[in-house]
């Protein structure tokens, strides 16, 4: 995770500087999207939390505490934006009544892409908060700290939270047939 | 130890967490416990399982979307830097060359696809009024994903560049007037913000934007016997990759 320079890039953004808004947005554009794809399992709507998180996380430039890490607080809103998106979602299946689907997106190509569409399924069948964890510990690779502080949940929270979500995880795997 | 104290040290252990005590007290404990080590391969194969996941590549427009959508503040007042500068340059030379230069309306070449600034009414940044001039220098380029042109008109006060590029892809690009006999006097934009204007070496520089114009003010150098239409360069690249190379091309009229 590039994280160095970050409050340099971030002051120059504030003098309206729009080759560091440049930097800054290639360097968490990518973990940003995977993030939110992730949370949502399709690629256009994770394309579209994308681009809402950087909008609004530059909107609110003048809000951000240099205190934190840019990353967790930009992570924090596309979290927050895939479950806002998962809510509206639901909200929009109970008047459709139709299945919300995994976007196969170019992985139905080849077999062993197989793997990871059942991944992606099994993770859109954990809560919102579960996947939230599992998305930031395995994808973003962090610490349960690092996890906390971008999720503003204790510690302890998280272990917990990431324990029963692998728990789930592992009875999904085992009912699919799935050898790990 | 409790089952919730054994499931924090196993879990940490999965997750690469634990300190060099804390790795000696997990062995310990899998070398003693059943369900220690029940629950340690569980996770294993659960982390395991999960990072075989293909990596998801973004689509390749997003960049281009993300920056499209974000507005920041108005970028400080280049001039103004340079009046607070330590520039070697005098301040009152500075500003007897930037009132030397003037614009003229209606001097630009007429193309749909793409139009350098032509009225001031847009303009960001204060350039004065030029008489009628003449087109001395032009270079109108393709990059790949975008067009570009460039445009020199040479008036009795002095000289005006036009700039415009407009792509589907954010470019980084650098006009600099190497050794034309020119320097900058004045600067003012009308899309797109260029993010360094280096006013003793003749250099402006810019990325992150898909359209950028902007029109600047020249005079001829103090020491310069003539002006080389040939010595003014553009680069174009995108992350590290060179998208064009070229030099403003004398007109003759």
């Amino acid at each position: 995770m590039a994280r160095d320079g970050d409050a340099a890039l971030i002051r120059d953004c504030r003098n309206g500087d729009r080759q560091a808004l440049g930097s800054l947005v290639r360097r968490y554009e990518r973990p940003v999207y995977n993030a939110a794809y992730r949370m949502l399992g399709n690629a256009d709507e994770a394309a579209d939390v994308a681009q809402t998180t950087f909008l609004k996380a530059f909107e609110k430039l003048d809000h951000y505490n240099p205190k934190y890490r840019f990353f967790s607080w930009i992570y924090r809103i596309a979290v927050n934006e895939s479950i806002d998106r998962i809510n509206g979602r639901s909200r929009l299946r109970e008047l459709d009544d139709s299945p919300a689907s995994v976007d196969p997106g170019p992985d139905d190509i080849e077999d062993h892409r197989q793997l990871s569409r059942q991944l992606q399924s099994s993770l859109n069948a954990l809560t919102e908060d579960q996947r939230a964890v599992v998305m930031l510990r395995h994808f973003v690779e962090i610490s349960y700290r690092e996890i906390g502080e971008i999720l503003q949940i204790p510690e302890k929270t998280v272990k917990s939270r990431l324990f029963t979500a692998r728990q789930r995880l592992k009875d999904m795997l085992e009912h699919e047939g799935v050898r790990p | 130890m409790n089952d919730e104290a054994m499931i924090d040290l196993v879990q940490a252990g999965v997750d690469g967490e634990l300190d060099d005590a804390g790795r000696e007290a997990l062995d310990r404990l899998l070398a003693t416990s059943e369900d220690a080590r029940r629950i340690h391969g569980e996770l294993t194969a659960v982390s395991h399982w999960l990072g075989q996941a293909e990596p998801v590549e973004p689509p390749d427009d997003l960049h281009a979307r993300i920056m499209a959508g974000i507005e920041l503040p108005a970028p400080r007042r280049r001039w103004l830097d340079f009046l607070r500068s330590d520039a070697a340059l005098p301040l009152g030379y500075g500003l007897a060359a930037a009132l030397g230069v003037v614009v003229t309306l209606g001097v630009l070449g007429q193309r749909d696809a793409i139009t350098v600034p032509g009225d001031t009414r847009d303009l960001v940044g204060t350039l004065a009024p030029m008489d009628q001039g003449a087109q001395v220098g032009a270079s109108r380029f393709e990059y790949a994903g975008g067009q570009g042109e460039v445009l020199l008109t040479r008036h009795a006060e002095g000289y005006r560049l036009d700039f415009a590029i407009r792509g589907e892809m954010p470019v980084d690009w650098r006009l600099d007037l190497g050794d034309s006999g020119l320097e900058l006097a004045s600067l003012a934009t009308v899309e797109g913000t260029p993010a360094a204007v280096d006013w003793r070496g003749g250099g402006i520089t810019g990325g992150g934007d898909t359209v950028i114009r902007f029109s600047a003010g020249l005079s001829q150098a103090e020491g310069a016997n003539e002006v080389r239409i040939n010595g003014i360069e553009l680069d174009l690249g995108r992350a590290g990759e060179s998208l064009y190379q070229g030099r403003l091309a004398p007109v003759n009229r």
